[in-house]
């Protein structure tokens, strides 16, 4: 039996997002430490900016910051904390529960406060996160299963 | 029924490069829905991957799979509102959706959407999405309201 793999150093949040198709760079900066059992504590930020071209169409008459876009910033913010794995990124598994409170709006920054980890011998981990906007209002809280994927791409 | 692209557009306040869905095959208001997405190298989504990178980088973003299948629910539960309710549709939670297998560009997208309650305004969805013979992800349940944009921009004024 192999031992679960260790999460890596930190990526930046520019090369997470060129590493994979994704709708928007989600993340500015993030920030990792230690956690308890090897897991890791990570916070991580973003801005909604208006001229993003996903949120032109979400919605023409309002920026509205996409729930699914939270879970975004959330899936980039643990790629970057987390590394890659055989040369694989982490992806979203299964989203346990995700309850979006407050809407963020053009202008509004988002910051993700997650404890991650720590990783099953299947490659699996657990996410918690909770997001908060910029005036301090809480945003969102997720609760989701991220693995490596096997190497023929499923995730089951 | 069948509903194609323009009639989505009536009917979802999404656009470019956000209306997720490409057509809808068959729907039974208030009932079920599937939806059809066609998933292509040429969405914004692809725009900022570096080159070279491994083929399996090419996945389409949980997120946008996750939207699409949303937007099957929001039409789904649209047809069935009376007249004179407009807004915006706000996902508002998510239960148990598992993503089992990665989607790429050239795969065509089957959302089977089930529209499971009506609450106090809210909808409460659930269902499948399909490439193929192969499911590709699990709903469990996903929950939206509608908002006026007066509402939801409220803080900002």
């Amino acid at each position: 039996m192999t031992a679960a793999p260790a999460f890596s150093a930190a990526t930046r949040p520019a090369d997470t997002y060129e590493a994979a198709a994704a709708p928007l760079p989600a993340i500015e900066w993030v920030e990792v430490s230690a956690g308890p059992r090897g897991g890791i504590s990570l916070r991580a930020g973003t801005t909604v900016d208006a001229a993003d071209v996903y949120l032109a169409g979400h919605f023409p008459e309002l920026t509205v910051y996409p729930g699914v876009f939270t879970l975004e910033t959330i899936g980039q913010a643990v790629t970057s904390a987390v590394g890659y794995c055989a040369g694989r990124l982490p992806q979203l598994h299964r989203l346990r529960s995700a309850r979006f409170l407050a809407p963020l709006l053009a202008g509004d920054t988002l910051t993700v406060e997650a404890s991650v980890g720590p990783v099953g011998d299947d490659q699996s981990f657990d996410v918690a996160a909770r997001c908060v906007r910029g005036d301090g209002v809480h945003a969102a809280t997720v609760r989701a299963v991220y693995r490596w994927p096997s190497a023929d791409g499923g995730t089951a | 029924m069948r509903l194609e692209h323009g009639e989505l557009r009536t009917l979802l306040p999404h656009r470019y490069p956000m209306l997720l869905l490409d057509r809808v095959d068959s729907v039974e208001p208030g009932v079920s829905l599937e939806a059809v997405k066609a998933v292509t190298g040429c969405e914004p989504c692809y725009s900022g991957i570096a080159e070279g990178q491994a083929p399996d980088r090419y996945a389409y973003p949980a997120s946008l799979l996750i939207e699409s299948f949303g937007q099957g629910a929001a039409v789904l539960w649209l047809l069935s509102r009376g007249p004179g309710t407009t807004g915006l549709p706000m996902f508002t939670a998510a239960r148990d959706c598992v993503l089992l297998r990665q989607v790429y560009p050239g795969d065509v997208i089957r959302h089977r959407v089930r529209l499971e309650q009506v609450v106090h305004g809210a909808a409460f969805a659930a269902g499948s999405s399909w490439v193929g013979t192969d499911q590709v992800a699990e709903f469990g349940s996903m929950m939206a309201v509608v908002r006026p944009a007066d509402a939801i921009a409220e803080r900002k004024r």
